[in-house]
């Protein structure tokens, strides 16, 4: 299990995440070169806070059209990760540093 | 006589380098909101560490590894090596950003602005929104790292509606003051606002070796719809 710490949004904001998305992150964060770290960061951040994200759906909605938007809201938060520390030292994370 | 000339001229001689200056102006068009803006400073340094853009080639300006360009000043028109704060019709500059934040200019009509987003996931829903007139593979995600680039060149759509709302004499409910109870509005039932961290640059920003642009086809491709998989849901995308 490993908790991140959301940086993008707010602070003070932790939550789970799995080792496989932990992967992806960091494959997607790779194409953006030097912003590596960072950008797998701000993917796995994508598992957002449940309020704020409802709003933006909102926002969106008129975009889409009645009915057409694709809901975004918080998966079931289920821990399954191998070890917290292999996983921080690949996303060379730290607790305490601040993006 | 001469002496005395030659004292007033090294008196009124300026020695300052200004070659700091020059580059920074070379680069970047910051915004320097005056006093009677009611923005301070302090605040326009608060600005997110990263900043998220996407664009196709139906965007409006240009952009590549080198620039962030407006439309204005990809076009060198209008006044587009002019901070939005050094103009002396406010009321002409509010309607700009009125038709800039609510997408209602036309090709012929100023605009100076290019959009960003601290919320990487309002960008790639935004990315989605666009799919239906454009490909993945031609569309690019753009991030900065605002670190490395120059104070004031990002402002918040909040601080600029907040300084010229005042000016906006649109008519209808499209307007900015309305924009900025919009983004501030409470949601019926949940708690949070209808704010999704947008900022804007101004002119021809340089963002070499300060931003990674990657097509949105090869982030689906890599794992995107893994990490979220209401993005790439085909029941949604069927309808869209």
């Amino acid at each position: 299990m490993i908790c991140l710490r959301e940086t993008f949004y707010d602070s003070s904001v932790r939550y789970l995440t799995h080792d496989h998305k932990v992967e992806y992150a960091l494959r997607i964060g790779r194409l953006f070169g030097s912003f590596q770290v960072p950008i797998a960061l701000a993917f796995l951040a994508l598992e957002p806070r449940r309020i704020p994200d409802e709003a933006m759906v909102e926002e969106f909605r008129p975009l889409y059209g009645k009915g057409r938007l694709f809901s975004i809201t918080s998966s079931t938060r289920e821990a399954e990760a191998n070890s917290k520390q292999k996983v921080m030292e690949r996303l060379n994370f730290h607790p305490i540093r601040r993006w | 006589m001469a002496a005395a000339s030659l004292i007033d001229g090294f008196q009124t001689l300026n020695v300052r380098d200004d070659s700091d200056e020059i580059q920074e102006h070379a680069t970047c068009l910051p915004f320097n909101p005056g006093p009677d803006s009611g923005i301070s400073s302090q605040r326009l340094d608060r600005v997110d560490r990263y900043l998220f853009r996407l664009f196709d080639k139906y965007s409006d300006g240009s952009m590549d590894s080198k620039w962030a360009k407006s439309k204005d000043a990809e076009e060198s028109k209008f006044k587009y090596d002019k901070d939005v704060f050094e103009r002396k019709d406010r009321h002409e500059a509010a309607r700009a950003l009125n038709r800039h934040l609510y997408w209602s200019g036309g090709s012929d009509d100023e605009d100076n602005f290019v959009s960003w987003s601290s919320s990487l996931l309002v960008v790639l829903q935004y990315a989605h929104y666009r799919a239906s007139r454009c490909d993945f593979r031609e569309m690019f995600l753009c991030a900065v790292d605002t670190n490395l680039l120059p104070s004031k060149v990002f402002m918040r759509d909040m601080d600029l509606l907040a300084a010229f709302s005042r000016f906006d004499n649109s008519d209808g409910r499209d307007t900015l003051l309305g924009l900025q109870c919009l983004r501030q509005k409470k949601h019926m039932h949940y708690n949070g606002s209808y704010y999704f961290g947008e900022y804007l640059s101004q002119g021809a920003l340089r963002i070499e070796h300060c931003c990674g642009i990657v097509p949105m086809a090869a982030i689906i491709n890599t794992g995107l719809y893994t990490l979220r998989r209401e993005l790439g849901d085909p029941a949604t995308t069927k309808e869209r």
